[in-house]
């Protein structure tokens, strides 16, 4: 029986098909749960969670905020501390950001926060692919991550709150579970816009809790699944792929994040 | 250097008000207002002497009030927007981010447009009309603002944001 | 309402109205929801071919798109105009805009799946430049705001800039969605409805004030404040969950077996739909206003009819499943929760009887009878011959190295990057080709299949301004030519036709001729059946588009068109693959220069002979193109418009990374500038057999990153930061101004 996996759809989330498809293509049950279908998902015994992208409840006071605050979350809380893999997605990164399972070092509190993008001359909503590199702790301990390797990695964004912040004192541990950052196309760190789209701290466009089974990212992998989904302009490998295959069926960059949790809970059973 | 204040509000129903309400009222009901209205507020630092063009300066930008769907208020510091009704008690908190884009881009647009502005900084109001009565109104506001854990608060994220009360 | 009008209406009822009756006729009447200065013009449209399924009349129409596991999938499309409110509320006009159009393709039973926008503003560098710059600002944001939240990838669209457009800025809105061809839901009530009880449930928001009037507002000329309160507050959040618990309640229906008719919401409000949703089933309706759920205790019967609530859809269903349905709109997604007093209500009852009634509070607020409603009001308005546009200047000055940056680093010719950065292109996870990568975007909408659906949307109000009738004309073939570019076939198009005035005879001379370019350039550019024209399958009318000194806008036809790319076909795009590749020009040039970006940009120059439209070729061309694609003959394609070849290929050497293009053309203004639709094909050289007479090699790819020609070269790597950067430093950072 392969293992399921819970995608939660809130009001307002809407990209919670795709990524259940994404799941699925690795060989993963991915359901969605509506919200208040609290009874259901606890019931079925799911081997992780993923928090799709979206706008759950408008974005409204805040990003994920009112999400945050919904009962599904006490689960998805329990489980996290449990050491379940949890994956937020966007929205959904914003939402363990608000519940305060990301950074976790005091799950529960609040420690850090995706603020309205920074970039010059500029506010709002940002939609534009980004290069990622996953460092090697990350690869080590997060499930999501564990089949990243050191390569460049193209992934879309589209978001207007993507800017991780930590309170100063707290950059330095920080900097151990900023494990997936903005780099240029040619895997340079990167150190301002263009290349870090937001502002983000650290560079991070993806953060996990010191366990290493949470983690929120703001790109979008589900976006990048298969070949056909690489913009034929990219600069770097996968672009020059995708040019010389056209739209002819592979897995694009975005698959690896899917596989390694995959990979996984196959190990755990 | 002098700062005027501008505060701004729809005409119509606000839905981001309302979603907070509910969410108060579900979460944090004894923090939860009878009322509870949301502004965008400005905050401009004009060059000595020019706090009095603030009115000219807004009339060229919809993006920051359009008449159509807005009504205005300028303040003084702690000055709150009329309009509120006497029954309730009111307190008011601001938040806003340490650092934004909005407040950014407009320092520079408007100072680029030959405005005689230094700074532009741009948060929210939240003003809660509590019942009459009501012990610690100004109190029950920033306990419903300052978000320090998932059960606490909920307006403001203490890490990227701050919460002041506005009286 | 005029004079004439009202007697009329007096004399269908044998009385005198009561207000509602007189507010929802003055509704229905109006030129918004009526067409009664276009209707019988637009007759002359083609609207039917093999594969359309649903033509003009209801909310979208509906053709046929693929067959996939045995199971038959239809295209619904949608085209409107939101041009009034978003001139004096940009960000709300834009939001409802697209929130309207969106309703008109869920509501007949479709998933949505992308959404087009096409923008008129008006000059952001001229007299009234810091108001058109605000309204730009605003509709995108309204845009984005609505669509991102909605989870509707943006698909693409244009955006103009024109004075002509100063006071009134044009949004032009298009929605595609994917229907099984089984459960493609109708908006009239069943005949079943004639044997057993069936009853109208109301879902959504409650019902309140705003929008009231909307329908005649856009029949009205804009004038200061007027129409403030006419301005509907757009709801994405609302939307999604309204069409997702929709989505559950019309499978249940369907999967019982139960017949039932679905409609949204627009203009005039409940009376519009309950009225049409009865005379269309040709039965009646009492509708009782007191069951319907309100934000505002104590509307007047008129108001609370004929509001334009946003968010709100209509069912007709037996009367013995309403009680679930009810539940899962108020139980199973909790709306009450969510948003304070929006639930489902039954708040009529159909009857055999053919008379609309409403009551409220016991008291009878109109009683009308059904022939009422099938009458209309069709008026046939008089024309004017129309003035000839200055001529051609005399002399072409032409200096590629000057004049290419010219026009590339003009507001007409710079990127639209910076507008498309604030648009989710990619939600949904199946989009493969988004704006600024090929001429059409394209999507692969049923999960599991590989065939495309290619979209594209045009209309050049330079063409419009010289000649009306090629404006028409050339909205279709160049969103023809932009679907055609990525290898789809063309299946069916949306057009909205955006004039001034209709009393005005030289606007509605216009608005005859833009018509008849449309109708010709359809019927040469079908792709199915042999004989059969590319089929119009919903659209729009907007009149009155001018200011309150009698300013028309130029005339705007704008259409858009969908195709398919079949399965095991790779699309297209415009990004330059290899040096040594070589560059072919379909289209020979000719000397028809007026409206082209060179003369508006270089020369300075408005007026001249625009290009002819020439059918057989252009359907040529077409299918030329359509089959070297297939056959995988195409490294990269571009279609020629605005610009010229020269702008083409510079665009095409500004979408890629590295290579170049040398023209084996010297400083010749027509050959270069001449915007002659064409196309332009990068073909290995092992390709390039025998050409067709219209096509002829015209230059080869180079790595140098330039646009060279015959003593000439221009570096587009030096201008590319500008290009892609000038709107944003224009519009949103308000730089030069």
């Amino acid at each position: 029986m392969k293992p399921l996996v819970a995608v939660v759809r809130f009001p307002g989330s809407n990209c919670e098909q795709e990524t259940a498809l994404a799941l699925e293509s690795c060989g993963i049950r991915g359901r969605v749960y509506n919200w208040n279908d609290v009874g259901s998902a606890a019931g079925q015994g799911c081997s992780g969670w993923v928090l799709p992208g979206g706008f759950s409840f408008q974005d409204r006071v805040r990003a994920g905020a009112v999400a945050a605050r919904e009962r599904i979350m006490d689960i998805v809380f329990g489980d996290a501390l449990k050491g379940k893999p949890v994956l937020g997605i966007c929205n959904g990164a914003q939402i363990l950001v608000e519940s305060g399972l990301v950074p976790g070092w005091t799950p529960g509190c609040i420690e850090a926060s995706l603020a309205g993008n920074l970039a010059p001359g500029r506010t709002g909503y940002l939609s534009r692919w980004v290069f990622l590199r996953a460092d090697s702790s990350g690869v080590e301990r997060c499930p999501w991550l564990s089949c990243l390797g050191g390569e460049t990695v193209p992934v879309p964004i589209a978001h207007a709150e993507g800017r991780f912040v930590f309170r100063d004192s707290d950059l330095d541990r920080a900097e151990s579970l900023a494990v997936l950052k903005y780099v240029s196309p040619d895997g340079t760190p990167a150190d301002c816009w263009p290349d870090n789209p937001n502002g983000s701290a650290l560079a991070a466009a993806g953060v996990m809790n010191p366990r290493g089974n949470v983690l929120a990212m703001m790109p979008h992998p589900e976006r990048a699944l298969n070949l056909f989904h690489v913009p034929p302009n990219l600069p770097g490998p996968w672009g020059h792929l995708r040019r010389k295959l056209g739209t002819d069926p592979g897995p694009g960059p975005g698959a690896a994040f899917f596989k390694g949790l995959a990979r996984y809970l196959e190990v755990q059973r | 250097m002098t700062n005027v204040f501008l505060a701004v509000r729809l005409k119509s129903p606000d839905p981001e008000a309302a979603t907070a309400l509910c969410t108060l009222q579900r979460v944090l009901p004894t923090c939860a207002p009878e009322e509870l209205w949301r502004y965008d507020f400005w905050e401009f630092s004009m060059k000595s002497g020019n706090s009095g063009c603030v009115e000219e300066m807004i009339g060229h930008f919809t993006d920051i009030v359009n008449p159509n769907k807005h009504f205005r208020f300028i303040l003084s510091k702690g000055q709150h927007p009329s309009g509120e009704s006497q029954s309730l008690s009111w307190a008011g908190v601001l938040v806003r981010d340490h650092r934004d884009s909005r407040s950014d881009n407009w320092s520079v647009v408007l100072a680029r447009r030959g405005f005689p502005v230094e700074k532009v900084r741009w948060g929210v109001l939240w003003r809660f009309g509590f019942a009459e009565g009501t012990q610690d109104p100004v109190g029950l506001a920033m306990k419903a603002a300052l978000s320090e854990t998932r059960e606490l608060g909920l307006l403001a994220n203490p890490v990227s944001q701050e919460a002041l009360p506005w009286n | 309402m005029t004079l004439d009008e009202a007697e009329k209406l007096a004399e269908l009822f044998n009385r005198m109205p009561t207000p509602l009756e007189f507010h929802l006729f003055d509704i229905m009447w109006s030129e918004h929801c009526s067409y009664k200065s276009s209707r019988k013009y637009l007759k002359s449209l083609p609207t039917r071919a093999s594969q359309v399924v649903v033509g003009p009349g209801e909310d979208a129409g509906v053709v046929s798109f693929c067959t996939h596991e045995g199971e038959a999938y239809d295209l619904v499309v949608a085209h409107e105009s939101h041009n009034h409110p978003s001139q004096v509320l940009p960000v709300e006009g834009a939001a409802t805009g697209v929130g309207g159009i969106v309703r008109d393709v869920y509501c007949m039973g479709a998933d949505v799946v992308g959404t087009l926008d096409l923008l008129r503003f008006g000059d952001p560098l001229g007299a009234h430049g810091e108001r058109c710059r605000g309204i730009a600002r605003g509709v995108v944001e309204g845009i984005w705001k609505y669509g991102n939240a909605l989870g509707v990838p943006n698909l693409g669209g244009d955006t103009e800039f024109h004075p002509g457009f100063d006071d009134n800025c044009l949004v032009n809105v298009v929605a595609l969605g994917i229907a099984r061809h089984d459960r493609v839901v109708h908006s009239f009530v069943p005949k079943e409805a004639g044997t057993e009880p069936y009853v109208f449930i109301l879902v959504g928001k409650p019902t309140d004030d705003t929008g009231f009037g909307g329908a005649t507002f856009a029949s009205a000329d804009l004038d200061g404040d007027q129409g403030m309160g006419a301005v509907q507050v757009a709801d994405p959040f609302l939307k999604r969950m309204l069409s997702q618990a929709n989505r559950d309640v019309q499978d249940f229906l369907f999967d019982s077996g139960v017949a039932f008719g679905f409609k949204d919401l627009g203009a005039g409000g409940i009376a519009c739909v309950t009225s049409e949703m009865a005379a269309h089933g040709n039965l009646g309706i009492h509708v009782n206003l007191d069951e319907v759920p309100v934000s505002i205790p104590g509307l007047p019967p008129e108001v609370a009819a004929c509001s334009e609530t946003q968010e709100r859809y209509g069912f007709a269903v037996p009367e013995r499943v309403a009680g679930e349905i009810l539940d899962i709109y108020n139980r199973k997604y909790e709306f009450p929760r969510l948003f304070p007093g929006a639930r489902a209500a039954v708040i009529g009852r159909f009857t055999n009887d053919p008379v609309y009634r409403v009551t409220c509070e016991g008291r009878e607020a109109a009683c009308a009878p059904a022939s009422a409603f099938t009458e209309g009001v069709v008026y046939e308005r008089p024309t004017e011959p129309l003035p000839s546009p200055p001529p051609d200047p005399g002399e072409l000055p032409c200096d590629p190295g000057r004049d290419v940056p010219a026009m590339l680093l003009s507001i007409h010719g710079c990127s639209r990057n910076a507008v498309w950065s604030y648009y989710d292109s990619e939600v949904r996870g199946s989009t493969l080709l988004r704006p600024g990568e090929s001429d059409a975007c394209v999507i692969r909408p049923v999960p599991g299949c590989s065939a495309g659906l290619a979209v594209a949307g045009d209309g050049n109000p330079w063409y419009g301004e010289l000649d009306p009738y090629l404006g028409g004309a050339h909205a279709v073939g160049e969103a023809v030519r932009n679907v055609v570019s990525v290898g789809a076939v063309p299946l069916c198009a949306t057009d909205c036709l955006n004039y001034g005035s209709p009393e005005s005879p030289r606007v509605m001379r216009r608005f005859l001729r833009g018509i008849e370019g449309i109708a010709d350039a359809c019927r040469h550019l079908g792709f199915g059946e042999p004989g059969e024209p590319l089929p119009i399958v919903s659209g729009n009318v907007s009149f009155y588009n001018q200011s309150s000194s009698g300013k028309s806008i130029p005339p705007s036809p704008i259409v858009a068109v969908f195709g398919r790319i079949d399965e095991g076909v790779t699309p297209a795009d415009m990004v330059l693959r290899t040096p040594g590749n070589k560059i072919i020009l379909l289209g020979p040039r000719r000397r028809e220069l007026g409206g082209s970006l060179y003369y508006r940009t270089v020369l300075g120059h408005h007026g001249g002979q625009a290009p002819l439209f020439r059918g057989e070729e252009e359907a040529a061309m077409a299918r030329w193109v359509m089959e070297r694609v297939r056959s995988r003959d195409v490294e990269s394609a571009h279609d020629i418009s605005i610009g010229g070849l020269a702008g083409a290929s510079a665009e095409m050497i500004l979408a890629s990374s590295g290579p170049g293009i040398r023209l084996e053309i010297g400083v010749d203004p027509v050959l270069l500038y001449s915007e002659t639709p064409g196309y332009l094909l990068e073909m290995k050289p092992s390709r390039v057999a025998s050409l067709p007479d219209f096509a002829r090699v015209i230059g080869t790819v180079t790595d140098d990153g330039c646009l060279s020609g015959d003593g000439w070269s221009v570096n587009l790597q030096e201008i590319k930061g500008d290009w892609s950067d000038l709107l944003a430093s224009v519009i949103w950072r308000e730089e030069g101004v």
